[in-house]
């Protein structure tokens, strides 16, 4: 009676061991000591697939598995067993009938006999293909962060974090050469003392916020910087840190004082030059014939002035319509309208010499010669894809009635088709309508980004 | 030089006799992979054992990447521990790629060299022309693109491990740690030069009188390989073991033992 109990005792651990083997959620699987597999369960088997279960050839539990993880398994795993006995986690892929590799986990232990003859080896793999794709995710976080490390490790600029508090988080090699500081050295310390701006001691305190801001400054050492504080990760809990990046433009900043030095110098000398030739007309011709001139002089040297102004940089068209809605008696007697179209330095020279050949005209024969008439421009940029022909139209009306001068071409008209012609490659259409006269300019801008 | 390289590679010098023996292990472990073959010969021979430059107890800053970029860094490591123990009439061991190793030091000094044993040799892993090295060039790359991403992550991952083993005493503990350190940087440059060198013209150059040790059922190099040796090696004696495995020392040592014995008394 006593031996029937235990008897169905170890009868039932015997089918509860197997039961849980069986479906036990990793693969277990048994070899000899030379590999020859001679048991897997159940769960290994669905791994593997129908075509590897049949275990009649008892395959080798290398021809399980991917090249890399049979050369690893004679080259270190099979002699760790035969050295200490076991080897754990061993990253492998199982083959599968009909699917891609299965990332695996291999632990196995080598059981000997009595006499220390190895007689089989005990096998247990798990599923490492979530945990795959994890390390696969670190190991490119890894890479592209060791990536920007490295940049910023090399950047010639100074990079720093900075706190929210003002302390210094971390500190380039950058910041090291430009301040002096050892990164070691300069964690924790308040940044504003690291690196002293003397006109804005407290740099960081005011300008770190929620916005990038940039601004230059000039530091004790003699150069001068442009400084960009930015936040970083603005939803930080306990507020952002800020990426605070130092760049070196001491150069350039010399640069555009020498710059600013020699376009005032130039500014006066040909504001000398046109005086001295504005005293030698005056001297040298007479007084009827040295008022067109006078007048041409002055046309050039506003528009000299007005280049000065804007530092000898691009100013837009615009500019030199005002000009001469000024001079025409305002905008009932001058009116445009078009597109901004900006102007090199050349062509607003030209331009406003060819304006002021017209308005002139205007005024002493045209519509501007009474109190009646009016000028109309507009202008537009026609041509393709990448318009760069401007159209700059001019319209009398209202003045007294238009005498055709034919064959009799003046003087003004021979400079405007010339300057059109050399400064861009165009052309002047002049109509003389009744109702007043019209002219038509076709102006290339080949560089145009209007 | 002399003491610097004993401590660089470890060397370990054991055994009653005069005759030295030499040892060179194979890709991915360290000297202990010879524990089961060594002690036999100690009793008659001067055992000397090391490991090899950038493998287990070695000094790993000494492993430069230019020297051992081809096996000749590793050859002359040989030929460095001879000079230094003053080692003459010395039978060379080499277990696989050491094997390719030991051909290339008997080649430049076959002075040195009076036997070489090559276990589990392979000039060449890779099939190439009608030669069966046992590996596709597709398979290597896959192996070094998996070495490179340091997948298996060997080495680092191994030796922390140990703790909670059953049996583990202090001595597998120490045993444990040196045969698994491999820097993985190390070991994927090392699996590179190891699977993609050819030195097929070296063994058939080889003049020394060397055992071939094969296994019949070695997944790494296979039988084509023997058949190779057999072909193509005039100094070599070609045999084959019935030992599945490509670790013949570790998984079958008696027999191993026995076939170098015989071959060594019988030259």
């Amino acid at each position: 009676m006593a031996d029937d109990d235990r008897l169905t005792g170890e009868a039932a651990m015997r089918e509860l061991a197997l039961d849980l083997l069986r479906d036990l959620p990793c693969g277990i699987a048994v070899s000899d000591p030379d590999g020859n597999l001679s048991y897997v369960n159940q769960t290994l088997a669905d791994w593997l697939g129908p075509g590897v279960t049949d275990l009649g050839g008892r395959p080798q539990l290398s021809s399980l598995l991917t090249v890399p993880g049979r050369i690893f398994l004679q080259t270190h795993v099979m002699p760790m067993l035969r050295i200490q006995g076991f080897a754990r986690e061993i990253a492998c892929q199982l083959l599968r009938d009909g699917g891609p590799p299965l990332q695996v986990l291999l632990n196995a232990v080598l059981r000997k006999d009595a006499h220390g003859q190895p007689v089989r080896i005990d096998y247990s793999i798990f599923d490492a293909s979530e945990r795959s794709i994890y390390e696969s995710q670190l190991r490119r976080a890894r890479q592209e962060a060791e990536e920007l490390a490295a940049i910023v490790r090399s950047s010639p600029n100074a990079i720093l974090r900075v706190a929210g508090d003002g302390s210094v988080q971390a500190w380039n090699a950058g910041a090291e050469a430009h301040f002096g500081v050892g990164g070691a050295e300069a964690l924790g310390r308040p940044v504003e003392e690291l690196v002293a701006l003397p006109a804005t001691p407290h740099w960081f305190t005011t300008r770190s916020g929620a916005e990038e801001t940039a601004f230059e400054a000039r530091h004790g050492n003699g150069c001068e910087y442009e400084v960009t504080i930015a936040p970083i990760d603005r939803a930080a809990k306990d507020g952002p840190d800020y990426s605070v990046i130092f760049r070196d433009v001491t150069d350039r900043k010399n640069a555009e004082r020498h710059l600013r030095l020699m376009v005032r110098e130039m500014d006066h000398r040909v504001k000398n030059t046109l005086t001295v030739v504005n005293a030698i007309a005056r001297q040298t011709l007479s007084s009827e014939q040295n008022k067109p001139f006078l007048e041409r002089l002055l046309a050039l040297t506003r528009a000299h002035d007005a280049l000065t102004e804007a530092h000898w940089d691009v100013v837009d068209l615009r500019l030199l319509l005002e000009m001469i809605q000024a001079e025409a008696g305002g905008a009932d007697r001058f009116s445009f309208s078009g597109p901004p179209v900006t102007l090199q330095p050349r062509q607003m020279t030209s331009l406003s010499m060819i304006f002021h050949e017209l308005t002139t005209n205007a005024l002493k024969y045209g519509s501007l010669s009474d109190g009646q008439g009016r000028i109309d421009t507009r202008h537009f940029f026609e041509g393709g894809d990448r318009p760069n022909r401007l159209i700059f139209e001019w319209v009398e009306t209202g003045g007294p009635p238009v005498a055709r001068v034919p064959g009799k071409s003046g003087f003004g008209s021979r400079m405007i088709r010339l300057l059109v012609q050399s400064e861009f490659a165009g052309a002047v259409e002049t109509e003389y309508d009744a109702a007043g006269l019209r002219y038509r300019l076709t102006l290339n801008f080949p560089d145009a980004a209007n | 030089m002399t003491t610097d390289i004993l401590r660089r590679n470890n060397v370990t010098v054991s055994g009653a006799g005069d005759r030295p023996m030499l040892f060179a292990h194979g890709f991915g472990c360290d000297q202990s992979m010879w524990q089961f073959v060594a002690p036999e010969f100690a009793r008659d021979h001067k055992v000397v054992l090391y490991d090899l430059t950038g493998a287990g107890n070695s000094d790993l800053e000494a492993y430069d990447r230019q020297r051992y970029a081809t096996l000749d860094g590793h050859a002359d490591d040989i030929l460095a521990i001879c000079e230094a123990l003053n080692l003459k009439d010395t039978i060379l061991v080499g277990h696989s790629v050491s094997a390719s190793s030991s051909v290339l030091a008997a080649n430049a000094r076959p002075d040195l060299f009076s036997r070489l044993i090559l276990v589990s040799p392979s000039p060449c892993f890779l099939n190439t022309g009608d030669y069966r090295g046992g590996f596709s060039r597709e398979e290597l790359d896959g192996l070094l693109q998996v070495m490179d991403e340091n997948y298996l992550g060997w080495a680092r991952q191994m030796a922390p491990n140990i703790a909670g083993q059953a049996g583990g005493g202090p001595a597998a503990d120490r045993l444990t740690q040196s045969f698994c350190r491999t820097d993985p940087d190390i070991a994927s440059h090392f699996a590179r030069v190891t699977f993609l060198s050819d030195h097929r013209d070296d063994l058939a150059r080889l003049r020394v009188p060397a055992l071939a040790l094969h296994c019949d059922d070695d997944p790494i190099a296979p039988m084509t390989v023997a058949g190779w040796l057999k072909d193509n090696m005039p100094a070599a004696t070609v045999s084959v073991m019935q030992v599945t495995g490509h670790c013949p020392h570790l998984v079958a040592p008696e027999e191993t033992v026995r076939e170098i014995r015989r071959y060594l008394d019988g030259g």
